[in-house]
Order: structure tokens, then C-alpha cells, then sequence
């Protein structure tokens, strides 16, 4: 069995964790109150997930030269900082303003990228400069987005005491 | 059989060439060569951050922006294949051999001349093809029954998982995520609720424009927002040298050699419009399969290293499934691709259920579709002549500037489309899961074409049940589905025979 495993690449185990949820997934539907018409469709919809898994299982091991190759950059943190930022963002349009927030949003990451930059050259040469463009930026983009959501599209947004 | 609804087609004309109309045409096409020129910026991804505005719109012009960043779109990814070998877009890639090769001789400006033209003819050729077939199609279509519909919708599906991907279990994953994520909600019938976990703004189902605009566009955004932070050099900028801008003393296009390719661009106009019109292959693999027929019979001794046949042959089947990809769409409410899928959403946010009587009861609407498809076109040719060096020009935002713009404008569109804080949650998870999809490298097509057939199938399904009171073989009654679960077993037969 650890030889299987180890025999695996990044394919495979994705594959093998998906068919054991799947499998979890679909015996659990015998215990919901649900009847069966109305389990028969996300019944299909699991099955299609496991002969998926055990398909990409397989080919992990009977052709593993042919498996993807999968990138080894560790994004994860940035998928969740993304994400992070815009659930954020938000919920700051809808508690101080969609200008506000968008003003406050851009410039605090073009800033932010923007010093980092300058730290990567080793001079900040400049960056006052370009900072006060990235900060003009940010000002036209909020205005053009609440002329084009709020103006003209008449977006509703509550809760909103700054414009 | 074919019956001309006069009345619609005036009430058609006038909602379409009206100055309203021609304006979101005239914004779509632009939007969509801009977005088509900038790469990582492909037109699904436009046209996920659209989507919202069918919300605010009449359906004229809603549909007018749309279908003019759809084909916009698909030309403006030629741009940067042929003026710097990267294409804007996945189906622009069959372009880059020969584009870029010509750009390198110096015939860059003949190279997206003919890329412009070509584009053109596909798209008017699978625009007319459209019209021809919908019509009759579409009164034949209410003629299928419960069975019939189920095993179309079952074709469909194999089809698109057949097509999608070399790995055939990730095609079928992927259709089964789909399944899945469509079933989330009230049940059809009784009414039963099916894996809300209690959220009680799940119980309407898994939002549409949420899922699809974070499903295109969030990846991305993570993408080149982990790009940007991790090195520096990804400032989305194509240094001066590398971007070989057409001078203005170049020789443009011959008339001698637009007509002197008329066999690439006849056979890629056909090709791709007989591609798309089958749910699955898509813009992609219908350039890439004309442009190597093209390669059996040119007479070009330089195909594949700078000749103007191979642009035709590409750019022209490219374009040809803008039209065609309407056609499974509008007669039975089988979105073709994934680009397909996010305007039958618009479509059905407008209130029009796509489906196999949209023909009969929503006439006006199929021609007002037909006549923005050809009115787009002329558009295209108008803004791709004139505006390539301000796209060309466009690739040079830098990254860190045009990515967080894009992710405010993405967050904001989600909200405007119902003012649901809940939907910025479901457009962030739909993200993700579009994130998996692309690290695991799974086709986004089955998902989205699953998530939107689900529905039809499931109700075809369950009405058969319940008319035949459970006997499995009435799927297999008429000739017209034992036909097509012929096909269904056929197709898949064969591409398991080329597999191995």
C-alpha cells in the first residue's frame, strides 16, 4: 500500500482524495430525509465524481508519464488573500461608501506594490511621484465606477453615509 | 416548416438599428478586441464582468454588448499572436505560427489585415448559417419529448467531456462538479431542499452570475495578483523591442492575396462552424483543427512558417463559432462553450427561458440575436482597421495597475446583480473552485454546461419517469432517441478507441 502511494504523482492523490469523498458523500445520502427522485440526480452527480477520481487514479498509475504537470507554486495564500481583499472590499462599499472604499482600496495596493518595487531597486527615486499618479488613479477609477453603478446603472447601496 | 414571423422581424430590426443598440454594439466590440488584446485577459473573462448589466438593460442591448465583446473578442486575440507570437486568447493560438513568422519578415500589417478579413468571413459565414438553422430546427425541437430531451441533454454532456480534455477523467469530473453545484437548492418537483446546509440564501440554488463571474475571472485575478508580488519583472508590460508594430510604409493586404486564400478561408468558415455548433469543442480546437486541414491542401510552400493561408485558416474558423455556437443554444438550450454558456445567462436573466420553444414563443428575440450577429461584424472590421495600434498599445498597463481594478469592477458587478452581500461569498467560492479547476488542470467547460443543462435534464428525466410510470425503456421508444443515444455510445466509443 506505500509503495501505491508513494507510487503516486500529485494527480493521483487528488484523485484518490476525491473518490473517498465522493464515497463519503454519497453514503451519506442514504442517511438524509430526502427521497430517492429527488437524490437521484446529485446521486448521478457523485458517481460522475468518483469514476472521475478513480479514472485519473488509473492513468496515474498505468501511464503516470502522462500525467499533467501540476504547478508547485505555493499560491494557496495568495488565493486566500485575494479573496480575503474582496470580500473585504466588499464590505466596506457597503458600510462607507463605494467611493471611499474603492479610493482607499486601490491606493492602499498600488501603494503598497509600488514601495515594494522601490525596495527591489534600491531607490525611491521618484516615488513620491508616482504615488501621487497611482493616488490620482485611484480617485478617477472610484469616480468613473460610481457614475457608471451608482448614476447610471442606479445601484442600490445602503447603509452608505459617505458618497 | 419554415415560417418567416414578419412582425417580429420589424420588431427585431427596429430595437437593433437603433442608435441605443448600435452604441453597446460599437462599446461591446471594443471592450472585447481591448480584453481579446490584452493576454491572460480572455473574453470569457469580459464577458463574465459584463453579465451584471442584463440586469439594467433592455434585452437589445444587453444582447448588443454582449455579442459585440464576444466577437470582438475573438479577433482582438490575433492581435497579439501575430504582433508578438502571444495570443490574446486560447483560440487565437493556431495563429501565432504563421502571424508572428509574417511579423518577423516584416508583413505584419498584411498578417493582421488578413486576421481582420478572415475573422470577418467566419463570423458573417457562421452568422448566416445560424439563421438558416435555428429557425427550422427550433419548430422542430418542441417535437421532442421528455426521452428525446434527456438523451439530447445526455449527449451533449458527452460530447462536451469528450471534446474538453485529453484526460478523460478530468472531463468527466468536472461535468459531475457541475451536476452537483446545479442540484444545490429546491428540489423541481416536490420541492425538497437539496445541500443548502441550512443557508437560507442557498435555498434558490447556486447563483448563476455569481458562479460564472468568479468561476472566469477570480482565478485569473489570483493569478497575475501572485504574479505581480512575486516578481517584479510581471508588470504586464511587453518591452518596446519585442512589439513589432507594423509601420505605416508597410504594404498592406493585396486583393489578389485575400481572394488568392479563399480556399482557407472558405474551409476554416466552414470547419469552425460546424465545430461550434457541437457543444464542446469551442473556438480552440476549431482553429487549430482548420489550420491543420489547411495544412493538407495549400499550396503555400511557407504554411506554418509565414504564410497568409495559415492566419485564414485560423482566424477564419475562430470566428466562425460565434455564430455557430448559438445554434444548440437557441433550438434545444445547449450552450455550445463556456462563452455560449454566459450569454444563454444573460439570456435567462432577461427573462427568456432558452429552451426548445424559445423559437416559437420568444421570436423577436432569436432574430433581434440574428440580426446583432451580423451587425456585429461590420463593427468589428470597422474598430479592428482602425484601432490595432492602440490595442497592440494596450498590452503595455502594467499588471499591479489593471488586475485590482479588475477584482474592485468584479466584486461590484456580483453585488449590482441582485444587492446580495451573499453573492460576493458565492462569487468568491465559485472562485476557488475555478482556481482548483485551473491548478488541476480540468476543462472549465463540462462545469459550465452541466450547471445550466442539469435543470432541463433533471425535469426531462423525472416527467419520463413519471410517464412511464418507471419504465427505463421508454428512453429508448422514439427513433429520434434511439438515435441519439446511438450517437451518445458512438462518440464515446471512438474517443475512447483514439485514446488508446
Amino acid at each position: 500500500m506505500n509503495v501505491f502511494v508513494k507510487k503516486l504523482t500529485q494527480n493521483g492523490v487528488v484523485g484518490l482524495l476525491l473518490v473517498v469523498v465522493s464515497l463519503g458523500a454519497y453514503a451519506w445520502t442514504f442517511t438524509s430525509s430526502l427521497r430517492s427522485m429527488e437524490l437521484f440526480v446529485p446521486r448521478i452527480s457523485l458517481w460522475l465524481i468518483i469514476i472521475g477520481g478513480v479514472l485519473i487514479l488509473v492513468r496515474d498509475v498505468v501511464k503516470p508519464e502522462k500525467a499533467e504537470q501540476l504547478s508547485k507554486a505555493w499560491v494557496l495564500p495568495y488565493a486566500i488573500g485575494v479573496s480575503l481583499a474582496m470580500w473585504l472590499y466588499g464590505w466596506a462599499f457597503r458600510n462607507i461608501g463605494l467611493v471611499t472604499s474603492t479610493v482607499l482600496f486601490l491606493t492602499v495596493w498600488w501603494v503598497w506594490v509600488a514601495v515594494t518595487d522601490a525596495r527591489r531597486a534600491g531607490t525611491t527615486a521618484g516615488l513620491g511621484l508616482r504615488i501621487a499618479k497611482l493616488v490620482a488613479l485611484a480617485v478617477a477609477i472610484a469616480v468613473v465606477i460610481h457614475l457608471l453603478f451608482i448614476t447610471l446603472l442606479n445601484m442600490h447601496m445602503p447603509r452608505t453615509p459617505l458618497p | 416548416m419554415f415560417e418567416f414571423n414578419i412582425e417580429a422581424a420589424i420588431g427585431a430590426a427596429s430595437l437593433v438599428f437603433a442608435l441605443d443598440t448600435a452604441i453597446f454594439v460599437m462599446l461591446g466590440i471594443v471592450v472585447g478586441i481591448t480584453t481579446g488584446a490584452i493576454p491572460g485577459l480572455a473574453h470569457s473573462l469580459p464577458i463574465a464582468l459584463v453579465l451584471p448589466f442584463s440586469f439594467f438593460l433592455p434585452i437589445h442591448q444587453t444582447m448588443g454588448l454582449l455579442i459585440g465583446t464576444y466577437q470582438g473578442g475573438t479577433y482582438g486575440g490575433s492581435i497579439t499572436a501575430i504582433a508578438f507570437g502571444t495570443p490574446g486568447t486560447p483560440g487565437a493560438a493556431a495563429t501565432v505560427a504563421d502571424g508572428y513568422a509574417l511579423t518577423q519578415q516584416g508583413k505584419g500589417k498584411k498578417a493582421l489585415q488578413m486576421g481582420l478579413y478572415s475573422s470577418v468571413v467566419g463570423g458573417l459565414f457562421g452568422s448566416f448559417v445560424l439563421i438558416f438553422l435555428v429557425v427550422p430546427i427550433g419548430r422542430i425541437a418542441p417535437r421532442f419529448g421528455p426521452a428525446e430531451l434527456t438523451a439530447l441533454y445526455f449527449l451533449a454532456l458527452s460530447l462536451v467531456v469528450v471534446f474538453s480534455t485529453e484526460n478523460p477523467g478530468k472531463g468527466i469530473l468536472s461535468a459531475g462538479i457541475g451536476f452537483f453545484l446545479a442540484i444545490i437548492g429546491r428540489d423541481i418537483i416536490t420541492g425538497g431542499l437539496r445541500f443548502t446546509f441550512g443557508i437560507r440564501y442557498m435555498q434558490s440554488g447556486f447563483p448563476l452570475v455569481p458562479l460564472l463571474m468568479g468561476f472566469f475571472a477570480l482565478p485569473e485575478i489570483i493569478k497575475q495578483i501572485h504574479g505581480v508580488i512575486t516578481d517584479p519583472t510581471h508588470a504586464g508590460e511587453i518591452a518596446d523591442e519585442d512589439l513589432k508594430l507594423p509601420k505605416k510604409a508597410e504594404q498592406g493586404l493585396t486583393l489578389k492575396e485575400f481572394f488568392g486564400s479563399w480556399k482557407a478561408t472558405g474551409m476554416g468558415s466552414v470547419l469552425g462552424t460546424f465545430l461550434g455548433a457541437l457543444p464542446g469543442p469551442g473556438a480552440t480546437l476549431a482553429a487549430y483543427t482548420s489550420y491543420s486541414v489547411g495544412s493538407q491542401f495549400t499550396k503555400d510552400k511557407n504554411y506554418g512558417k509565414g504564410s497568409l493561408d495559415g492566419v485564414a485558416a485560423a482566424e477564419s474558423a475562430n470566428n466562425a463559432t460565434c455564430g455557430a455556437t448559438f445554434i444548440p443554444m437557441l433550438t434545444f438550450g445547449i450552450p455550445g462553450s463556456s462563452i455560449a454558456a454566459l450569454l444563454m445567462a444573460a439570456l435567462i436573466m432577461e427573462g427568456v427561458p432558452v429552451g426548445p420553444r424559445v423559437v416559437i414563443d420568444h421570436t423577436q428575440v432569436v432574430y433581434t440575436i440574428f440580426l446583432l450577429m451580423l451587425v456585429a461584424n461590420p463593427f468589428n472590421l470597422v474598430f479592428g482597421k482602425l484601432l490595432i495600434p492602440v490595442f497592440t498599445r494596450l498590452t503595455k498597463i502594467p499588471a499591479a495597475v489593471l488586475w485590482p481594478t479588475i477584482a474592485i469592477v468584479l466584486v461590484i458587478g456580483t453585488y449590482a446583480y441582485s444587492n446580495r452581500p451573499f453573492d460576493i461569498i458565492m462569487c468568491i467560492v465559485a472562485g476557488l473552485i475555478g482556481y482548483f479547476y485551473r491548478w488541476f488542470k480540468i476543462p472549465d467547460g463540462p462545469l459550465v454546461l452541466a450547471f445550466l443543462v442539469t435543470p432541463l435534464f433533471e425535469a426531462s428525466f423525472r416527467q419520463a419517469i413519471t410517464i412511464s410510470r418507471g419504465d427505463m425503456l421508454f428512453f429508448v421508444g422514439s427513433p429520434i432517441s434511439q438515435i441519439l443515444w446511438v450517437v451518445t455510445a458512438l462518440s464515446i466509443f471512438f474517443f475512447l478507441r483514439k485514446k488508446n
